[in-house]
């Protein structure tokens, strides 16, 4: 299963077969750059003048380049795959080693990348409308006394779980927030929750569990 | 106990046994603990009382809630009492009544005029695989998702991964744990 690159994309690498493959390197890490750490003009200015090329020229192979690459990552494709990928694109034999290179040592970055973009959102394969577990604070209490009633002795629990929300998923003022959820619990309903808990977490070492992770991996 | 001035001087009245003969003052006391605990099935007795018993009816009504908040002794009441009527036999009706109605009182009609945050009663929980997502993200990936209810009938949504949920399991078996521990010193 390789990519299939959309014709569009395609015209843009078209000019990759006129580079050089040191040229081509330098490009792949222009590409590579700008996945990671954003748009650097300057370094594109520079790189254009050193190929003696049209700044636009090497801009749009840049960007063709960072969707390549990206698009590869995102799908983890195995370098077998990605040299299918490339064959598409008509290059020499040199460029493709320069492709087969920079994949190689770029692709786990990009992937920790990705991963990490979506993790800063926080939140859970993207399902925005839960609240993502953070921490829970607890504390034992004992309440003395009331306004009505004086000279009681009754220990609970206060409980503070924070939890993290999408605030205005998929649109650009997406930020996470933060909730306190405040509750009091007595020991017999916190000991029961904790069992309960307990035998969620035991559910994945069952064997149930462990046949279907097994069958769809 | 802080019984104000005019209550005492409403409860000095019932040493007149002229006015209050011994059976009237029965049922007087009888109504007040009565309508302290609000037991359903009676009706409310006030309506039946005369308007020169009412003083005496609300004087009393403060003097057993406020004896009942505080968690006066009998005695306490008793020595309270006997300031104020000169009957013995009747300090002693209104002190038995009080100890036999004391912790009813405290029971109903004190303890549930409270406000705290919800109670938590009780944890649902799904375990779910994650296959695939429209973002790139780990897939292949359990998650659980717990539903928290409580006693008000609110309930949240939570989701978490298997180390957030031990993280959440371990924070809680250590409170838990806590209280155990006190109670075996």
């Amino acid at each position: 299963m390789f990519l299939k690159l959309g014709d569009e994309h395609r015209d843009d690498l078209d000019s990759i077969a006129n580079l050089s493959p040191s040229a081509l390197t330098q490009c792949c890490e222009l590409a590579i750059s700008l996945i990671a750490d954003g748009a650097n003009p300057r370094a594109v200015t520079a790189v254009a003048q050193e190929l003696e090329l049209e700044r636009t020229d090497v801009d749009t192979i840049v960007k063709a380049l960072s969707f390549l690459f990206s698009e590869c990552a995102r799908a983890n494709l195995p370098e077998s795959e990605f040299t299918l990928t490339i064959l598409d694109l008509n290059v020499s034999s040199e460029a493709q080693e320069v492709f087969m290179e920079q994949y190689r040592q770029h692709v786990k970055k990009l992937r920790e990348l990705f991963v990490r973009a979506d993790a800063k959102t926080d939140h859970l394969f993207g399902i925005s409308a839960i609240p993502q577990y953070k921490d829970l604070e607890w504390r034992m209490e004992i309440e003395l006394d009331r306004r009505n009633v004086r000279q009681l002795v009754r220990p609970h629990f206060t409980l503070n779980l924070k939890t993290s929300e999408q605030v205005e998923f998929g649109t650009r003022d997406e930020t996470n927030k933060l909730n306190n959820v405040y509750m009091t619990a007595e020991y017999h309903d916190l000991r029961h929750a904790t069992d309960v808990l307990g035998e969620a977490l035991k559910e994945i070492k069952t064997q149930h569990v462990r046949r279907i992770r097994n069958y769809i991996q | 106990m802080d019984i104000k001035a005019d209550a005492r001087l409403a409860l000095s009245q019932l040493s007149n046994t002229s006015t209050y003969n011994e059976q009237t003052f029965r049922e007087l006391v009888d109504s007040v603990v009565k309508t302290v605990i609000k037991s359903s099935q009676e009706e409310y007795p006030t309506s039946n009382i005369p308007s020169e018993q009412k003083i005496i009816f609300s004087a009393l009504v403060y003097l057993f809630v406020e004896a009942s908040k505080h968690n006066a002794e009998s005695l306490e009441m008793s020595n309270f009492l006997v300031e104020h009527i000169l009957e013995p036999d009747r300090v002693q009706y209104i002190c038995d009544q009080y100890t036999a109605n004391k912790d009813l009182i405290r029971e109903k009609a004190l303890k549930n005029k409270t406000f705290a945050f919800p109670k938590l009663v009780d944890v649902d929980w799904r375990l779910d695989y994650v296959v695939k997502s429209s973002s790139v993200q780990k897939t292949n990936e359990p998650v659980y998702t717990l539903n928290f209810r409580f006693d008000d009938g609110e309930a949240m949504k939570l989701s978490c991964t298997v180390e957030q949920l031990q993280d959440l399991h371990s924070k809680m078996r250590d409170a838990v744990k806590q209280v155990e521990r006190t109670l075996e010193k």
